[in-house]
């Protein structure tokens, strides 16, 4: 593609969007609120293109060639978005909310790292890299949210799995009738042990509110965020990074190294990529004002979730039995995945509406007015005009060996997110960045399962290699 | 995947197509058979394994002689130290 | 190509800088941010009336 043609391409992609923005909002102002997922969806999508922005090479690369950039950008981005968070918090404006913290935290952690690891890219990488036109990455996607729509409403012969005690106490929570409770393993997952898990955060951990100055910039960020954040990265620093630094700061037999060498050293593996850490600011801060954002339409439209906006223009089909859709007034990935498939199983004869994840929580609206999905499809644009600008973009088909990684891959993703209620964004990202205890214990199983997946290509690599050398 | 010797002491590896982790993996595989002083020359068309190729070299003291980069096509040449 | 990349970033900045304005302007009239409640806040007397009012105004035909 010539220059001319691509810098077309990423000018049309920003003039649809703001077509889209400007025309719905000329037409009923509540669609500003959808507008506001859609331009931080391209902000993200620019920043993961721009930072190559992967949660699963940032635990896979550790072990698999032993490089660190990507866990440096994560904890760069969790530390800032979780600064830009605590300001939000402190002055009450946070969307937030704490999800249940146990084991289950680790189990789907786990799951989801062993998925990553043979997909190519966890959940958000595998988005921008379709807005990249990479159509193996497209198939993850569609094999999360395909996997999803029907992990939460499976019943039949799983229900014998459930444990007695988890349907007895699932029956006894008193859920409408239209949710059949009974009926479907994570149904009773959620409503008979997740919902029982207690939420904690560090702040209220140490009798903190998460909304006081104290709670949120002592608690959740210094002790939640910073301080683990740090020593793990001396953990990354002494594994990976510090032999490197040595041999090119002091060439064999001058001197020992000092504390000075050290401090050097862990600056400068902090620092040593600059694309992935400026992206990881940006994102930090996009993320933090995003909350606000859509604090401040809730204040001014004078709702709590935009389900009631939906109702008020007149959409009231796909709403839970609450009134309400997928609104988590941050960023997200792998729950609107699933509402859009779920909308088409549903309109297609599947009853979606008798489980809990969309019938009692989230909802299944018309992709096309689903505030989460805006996010999600703009994403793609904004990963597809930074790739068509830095001349990266480059339409890839699937060979059958990747398609068959991307399935396998997605389908596990899938499975994970929804056992930890999100993916490496929701559950990890996130949560981490706003003191929720339950986010370390996710990136704990993640980093678990992508050792895991290693492992596995390590073996697989090596014996193709070995054909191929052997061949040469 | 192709990895062939396309001469006394060149290699070429060609991991078009692929997706992480694969190029890079590859790419460190391929180096660990290589002898010190020959050269590999690796094309792949995912950009995120680029800068994962770049911090191994960097970590190992392998040396990248040139980079190339067409239409989301990367060509890279790496002298195994 | 960085011309065409900072266009687009100023593009977007305006729009997000229009959509964080509106955000921010009922959280100072709510009182939420900005410290002491505007001076049109309900306060004394009429609180509960207003307060009814508003409620009032949230309520589905």
């Amino acid at each position: 593609m010539s220059e001319a043609k691509r810098k077309f391409w990423a000018f049309a992609i920003v003039a649809v969007l703001v077509l889209v923005s400007a025309g719905t909002y000329l037409y009923h102002e509540y669609y500003l609120y959808l507008s506001v997922y859609l331009w931080f969806g391209v902000v993200y999508g620019m920043c993961l293109q721009y930072g190559r922005f992967c949660f699963s090479s940032a635990f896979r690369d550790l072990f698999a060639v032993g490089v660190p950039r990507m866990a440096v950008g994560i904890m760069i981005a969790i530390a800032l978005f979780g600064l830009v968070g605590a300001f939000v918090s402190a002055t009450g404006l946070s969307t937030f909310h704490s999800a249940p913290t146990s084991l289950h935290a680790v189990i789907a952690g786990f799951i989801f790292g062993v998925g990553m690891c043979f997909a190519g890219g966890c959940a958000s990488g595998s988005m921008y890299k379709t807005g990249e036109g990479n159509m193996n990455a497209a198939i993850v996607i569609l094999s999360i949210s395909i996997t999803q729509a029907i992990f939460v409403d499976v019943g039949g012969w799983t229900n014998s799995l459930v444990p007695e005690a988890w349907k007895a106490s699932a029956a006894a929570k008193g859920l409408p009738a239209s949710i059949t409770v009974s009926d479907g393993w994570v149904d009773q997952y959620l409503a008979g042990y997740i919902w029982d898990q207690p939420v904690l955060s560090f702040a209220s951990m140490l009798g903190w509110t998460d909304h006081s100055v104290a709670g949120a910039f002592v608690g959740n960020f210094l002790l939640g965020v910073v301080l683990p954040g740090a020593l793990l990265l001396v953990v990354v620093y002494l594994f990976w990074s510090r032999r490197a630094f040595m041999r090119k700061r002091l060439p064999a037999g001058t001197r020992a190294a000092g504390w000075r060498d050290e401090l050097a050293g862990y600056g400068a593996m902090i620092v040593a990529s600059k694309r992935t850490a400026i992206a990881g600011l940006a994102l930090g801060i996009a993320a933090g004002l995003h909350m606000y954002a859509i604090q401040g339409l809730r204040v001014k439209y004078g709702v709590k979730n935009a389900g009631t906006l939906l109702e008020r223009l007149g959409f009231d089909f796909g709403l839970s039995v609450n009134g309400t859709v997928f609104d988590p007034g941050y960023w997200y990935v792998t729950t609107q995945e699933a509402q859009w498939v779920g909308w088409v199983m549903h309109k297609l004869g599947w009853n979606q509406m008798d489980n809990i994840f969309f019938g009692f929580n989230n909802g299944i609206p018309n992709p096309l007015i689903n505030p989460a999905d805006w996010m999600s499809i703009s994403l793609f644009g904004g990963a597809a005009i930074m790739a068509l600008l830095h001349n990266e973009f480059k339409f890839k088909k699937p060979t059958l060996e990747t398609a068959v990684w991307a399935i396998i891959g997605g389908a596990l993703m899938g499975i994970g997110s929804r056992l930890g209620l999100g993916c490496n964004v929701g559950a990890f990202f996130v949560r981490v960045s706003q003191g929720d205890p339950s986010g370390w214990l996710f990136g704990l199983g993640m980093v678990g399962g992508a050792y895991i997946g290693v492992k596995f290509f390590n073996w697989w690599t090596e014996r193709r290699m070995a054909r191929e050398f052997a061949a040469s | 995947m192709k990895f062939e010797k396309r001469s006394d002491g060149q290699y070429l590896l060609d991991v078009k197509g692929y997706v992480c982790p694969h190029p890079q993996l590859y790419t460190k595989k391929a180096l660990g058979r290589l002898q010190a002083g020959e050269v590999l020359e690796v094309q792949f068309d995912n950009p995120s394994s680029g800068e994962s190729i770049a911090t191994m070299c960097d970590n190992t003291g392998d040396e990248i002689l040139d980079r190339k980069q067409e239409a989301g096509l990367f060509v890279w040449q790496i002298r195994k130290i | 190509m960085r011309n065409s990349l900072w266009i687009i970033i100023v593009i977007m900045s305006a729009i997000m800088g229009y959509m964080l304005g509106y955000a921010t302007s009922p959280m100072i009239e709510t009182g939420l941010i900005g410290g002491k409640p505007a001076p049109h806040a309900a306060t004394g007397a009429g609180k509960k009336e207003l307060e009814q009012y508003y409620q009032d105004l949230f309520k589905e035909k």
